[in-house]
């Protein structure tokens, strides 16, 4: 069989078991959480034997464990995800709704990784003394400062006592998301820049010590082209592996970082569905960030493998 | 005079913790081989990388070198490009080191004559594949798309001479070019080397520690102990008649095919470096010659019919250093 | 005849370089090993372990006690800090605030990291089907992200300090796992655990006579750079109101608090919680380092 198609076979196939176990351990995780969402739903009442009778019926309460597994896992794969309890809408439609401002962040964060992350990386490893030393300092507060933490820091300095940016929000149409989301993507990338610019000096510095380097030389190469086309392009290799791991750990970051800016994403979706008790939205969504998280981590192990001609699919 | 190819007048080489090559000179012809032999340490590779000022940013370099009418160290920029890129070629030791991993043959190999010298892609790839062909590597044209993990040792060697030729240098330096590989490829690499050399007119510096091989591929052998040149001289004469003791014990401490000997003899102590040495001559705590002078005052290089010796005592054991254990054994 | 004499003999330690009393020696050596900014680092979180230990002594007013009266104040001579909305102060508030910070990311470190040395252990000693077994079940938990994982913990056990800490805790658990795995099958390839094996010892006293100590000092550089994470994962919950629960305390907590305090003109004590756990992990992050480079050359 072609190496390659045998490679992304069993990676797809990899992708399905975790899928299902993971899957499996939300929902028998949330499944085990006490206090039930009926009294949620009668508030304050406490509702005759009949209301609550109709409300076990319609959410499926009293059917076995594994035949509610099997319901929300075949409803799941239909694109059902269930009626959120609090909202008593379809969660589908609550989570698609928010879907493009969370993809947003999280993209014009990965963008502001990329390039940020790599620059400085480079320019640390390439212009030792005091040039390195200074980045290397800032890379050490950025990567020490949690994103909430630079949130709220930039909301502040730029929001509240500049007022450059809106304080909250995430903005309409393509110019003001930019606008909107800046401080946020600020907040949710500085972390992963720094330890992406780590990442790049250290594999820059070790490239650049390597002997095919000398050999380069030694050929009359110029050292610009040396740089770019020996040192930079050997270098990239764990870049950027470290790269798609960054951008695939800010799902899970893009939950505060919306919570701090109030940015109505999945983020805060899921945060506000926590402190409501509501289970259904939590096991989609909580689904969904696994699934994003996995699929991310794959497709890096492919580009990885496009990258570096040493390793064979 | 100044005709030579390469022309070495006093080359030191200083790092922090001191000295590493002390006062060396020497000179090579066009199209002449020189063998430079010494143990591990001995400078012969610093020596060789000041001729393309390669020496690391911390080693300070002093003296005159100057390679095909250029004063290396003082290149700087664009000329010291060029005349890398063009006067000399270097091989390395290890090619799988020295050749970048994750770039095709084809790329390695075209590069500096597309990037450096303007030529254009097809015309160097045609060129290049002309000497992979001429330098013994078959199916050039599947080898250049291939990948260096995918070529053994022997063959990314040849094609580390290959990108030599093909820039047309007037010198090529050979840091010990066969040590790293297995021995069946040592003498294959070592033949297409030399007929290369020879068919080409190309002046060579081969750097190893195996004095026979040096002598055998090379016009004029030199030998280093400490980071200074103890002798230099015509190969054969060199073999025949060691003027210096050290050369002598790198001989002697062969083994022979011819003779079974119960116990190799060999040179005692550690080789040291420059700066560990004495005021007198670097070899005289391990020298069985050695006599006061030699551990006070460093001797001078004297010069006699083409053939260099640094030795106080050169005159007197002239033509009695042993060369085999055979005699080693006869004389006790 | 003169002969160059041979090397005198090495210069002896003097007797003087050890009189020093023993914990200031052990200070020097720690520091040497440490190197400045890891000492500057070190000596902070010892200043915080001890502002923790002894936060009600410190705290200059009762960190939970309202005063309408002074409410949202900024700094001043007697509330250095300012109060906040229920006029608290808000230095004795950080001082408190310092004890769950502290004691929370510890508590996850120590049970993930015993845990997951455990299982490595396990794993790497065992072979086989085993080591299977336990790689699986463990990407598995690797394909949630430890916040995500946290969070759901919290949706169980509903919010508040212990769901965060079990849930970090399972979460950090296979990352300590895979590093220490990794680094005793190394271990156990080389030959002297073979050796005491041939000896007669039994896999258990091999592993913790052996195996344990030598992978001790990478298993402690691993448990301080995850420390610092563990710092920001809770005090990133506590800030989303899902971690520690009002009338209790910690800096997380206080940045959300702030920010409140901040849109009515008084930024101190976001600022100062916010910079709090910025130092907090920041000497955490470089102690870590250089325990990292210092376990890299003992291999």
């Amino acid at each position: 069989m072609n190496p390659w198609l045998k490679f992304v076979s069993k990676r797809l196939a990899g992708l399905v078991v975790v899928f299902f176990a993971a899957s499996f351990l939300v929902f028998s995780l949330l499944y085990l959480a006490p206090g039930s969402p009926i009294s949620f739903l009668l508030g304050n009442r406490s509702g005759t034997p009949e209301q609550i009778a109709a409300i076990r019926a319609q959410y499926h309460l009293d059917d076995p464990f594994l035949t509610r597994y099997a319901a929300w896992l075949g409803g799941i794969l239909h694109g059902d995800l269930g009626q959120s309890i609090v909202y008593r809408q379809d969660v589908a439609a609550l989570i698609g709704a928010r879907i493009p401002t969370t993809a947003a962040l999280v993209g014009y964060a990965s963008v502001i990784i990329l390039i940020v992350g790599v620059a400085i990386g480079l320019l640390a490893a390439l212009r030792p003394g005091w040039v390195d030393a200074t980045l290397r300092g800032g890379m050490t507060v950025a990567l020490s400062t949690p994103p909430f933490v630079v949130g709220v820091l930039l909301i502040l300095v730029f929001a509240l006592s500049l007022g450059w940016f809106p304080v909250f929000g995430a903005g309409r149409g393509f110019a003001d998301t930019v606008w909107h989301l800046t401080l946020p993507a600020l907040a949710l990338a500085g972390g992963g820049a720094a330890f992406l610019g780590r990442i790049t000096r250290a594999a820059t510095r070790g490239e650049l010590a390597r002997d095919h380097v000398e050999t380069a030389r030694a050929r009359g190469l110029g050292e610009s082209r040396v740089i770019t086309r020996h040192v930079v392009r050997n270098a990239l290799i764990p870049v950027v592996t470290v790269a798609g791991l960054t951008v695939a750990s800010l799902v899970a970051g893009a939950v505060v970082v919306e919570s701090v800016f109030a940015v109505d994403g999945l983020g805060s979706l899921l945060v506000r569905a926590i402190l409501q008790r509501d289970f259904v939205v939590v096991q989609a969504l909580v689904l969904l960030l696994v699934v994003t998280f996995i699929v991310i981590n794959t497709i890096v192990d492919v580009i990885y493998l496009l990258v570096d001609p040493r390793i064979k699919a | 005079m100044n005709d030579h190819l390469v022309d070495v007048k006093g080359l030191c080489i200083d790092a922090p913790v001191g000295r590493l090559v002390d006062d060396v000179s020497f000179h090579i012809d066009s199209g002449e081989a020189l063998g430079v032999v010494g143990e591990s340490g001995s400078g012969k590779s610093l020596t060789a990388r000041a001729l393309i000022a390669l020496t690391a940013d911390g080693l300070r370099v002093s003296g005159s070198v100057r390679v095909a009418g250029h004063d290396v160290p003082g290149l700087r920029g664009r000329a010291l490009r060029q005349f890398r890129g063009r006067s000399v070629g270097m091989i390395f030791q290890d090619p799988r080191a020295h050749i970048n991993p994750v770039r095709s043959i084809g790329d390695f190999l075209v590069e500096p004559l597309v990037l450096e010298r303007r030529q254009r892609p097809d015309a160097a790839r045609r060129r290049v594949l002309a000497i992979l062909d001429e330098v013994g590597v078959s199916d050039g044209a599947r080898r250049l798309r291939q990948y260096p993990h995918e070529l053994s040792g022997g063959l990314l060697q040849r094609v580390m001479i290959a990108s030599v030729l093909a820039a047309e240098p007037a010198l090529i330096l050979a840091d010990e070019p066969t040590t790293a590989l297995d021995v069946t490829s040592q003498a294959d690499v070592m033949a297409i080397l030399t007929e290369q050399r020879r068919e080409r007119g190309l002046a060579l510096l081969f750097i190893t520690h195996d004095l026979e091989l040096a002598a055998a591929t090379c016009d004029r052998t030199a030998v280093m102990y400490a980071g200074r040149l103890v002798e230099t001289a015509d190969s054969t004469g060199l073999q025949e008649r060691p003027g210096h003791p050290y050369t002598s014990g790198l001989m002697v401490s062969r083994p022979s095919i011819d003779l079974r000997a119960t116990r190799l003899p060999v040179v005692p102590g550690r080789p040291v470096a420059a700066f560990e040495a004495g005021p007198g001559c670097a070899f005289a705590p391990r020298c069985p010659h050695a006599q006061t002078a030699c551990e006070r005052e460093r001797p001078e290089a004297r010069e006699s019919g083409g053939t260099m010796v640094a030795c106080h005592r050169a005159a007197e054991l002239a033509g009695s250093l042993p060369t085999t254990i055979e005699e080693v054994s006869v004389h006790g | 005849m003169s002969v160059i004499s041979p090397p005198t003999g090495r210069l002896e330690a003097g007797p003087a370089t050890r009189r020093r009393t023993p914990v200031l020696a052990v200070a020097a050596r720690t520091g040497r090993r440490l190197g400045a900014s890891g000492t500057v680092a070190a000596a902070l979180l010892a200043v915080l372990v001890l502002v923790a230990a002894f936060a009600p002594v410190i705290a200059p007013f009762d960190p939970t006690a309202p005063d309408l009266a002074n409410a949202l104040t900024g700094p001043g001579a007697t509330h250095w800090l300012g109060t906040d909305a229920l006029g608290r102060d808000t230095l004795s508030r950080l001082i408190v605030g310092s004890r769950i910070t502290l004691v929370g990311p510890i508590l996850v470190i120590a049970v993930s990291t015993a845990a997951g040395t455990a299982l490595a252990l396990l794993a790497a000693y065992a072979g086989g089907r085993v080591d299977m077994v336990v790689s699986r079940v463990l990407d598995v938990l690797f394909a949630v992200p430890g916040i995500v994982f946290a969070l759901v913990t919290v949706a169980i056990a509903g919010p508040g300090l212990p769901g965060v800490v079990i849930g970090l805790s399972i979460a950090y658990t296979p990352y300590v796992a895979r590093v220490v795995r990794s680094a005793a099958l190394r271990e156990r390839a080389l030959p002297y655990i073979d050796a005491a094996w041939v000896t007669g010892r039994s896999g258990l006293s091999i592993c913790l006579r052996h195996l344990l100590p030598n992978l001790a000092p990478m298993i402690m550089a691993q448990a301080v750079s995850a420390l610092g994470l563990a710092v920001v994962d809770i005090a990133a919950i506590s800030f989303l109101g899902l971690g520690v629960q009002p009338p209790a305390t910690d800096w997380g907590l206080m940045v959300k608090s702030g920010i409140d305090t901040a849109l009515r003109g008084y930024p101190t004590e976001a600022l100062a919680a916010a910079v709090l756990i910025a130092a907090f992990v920041a000497a955490i992050t470089v102690v870590s380092d250089r325990l990292t480079e210092q376990a890299g050359e003992l291999r």
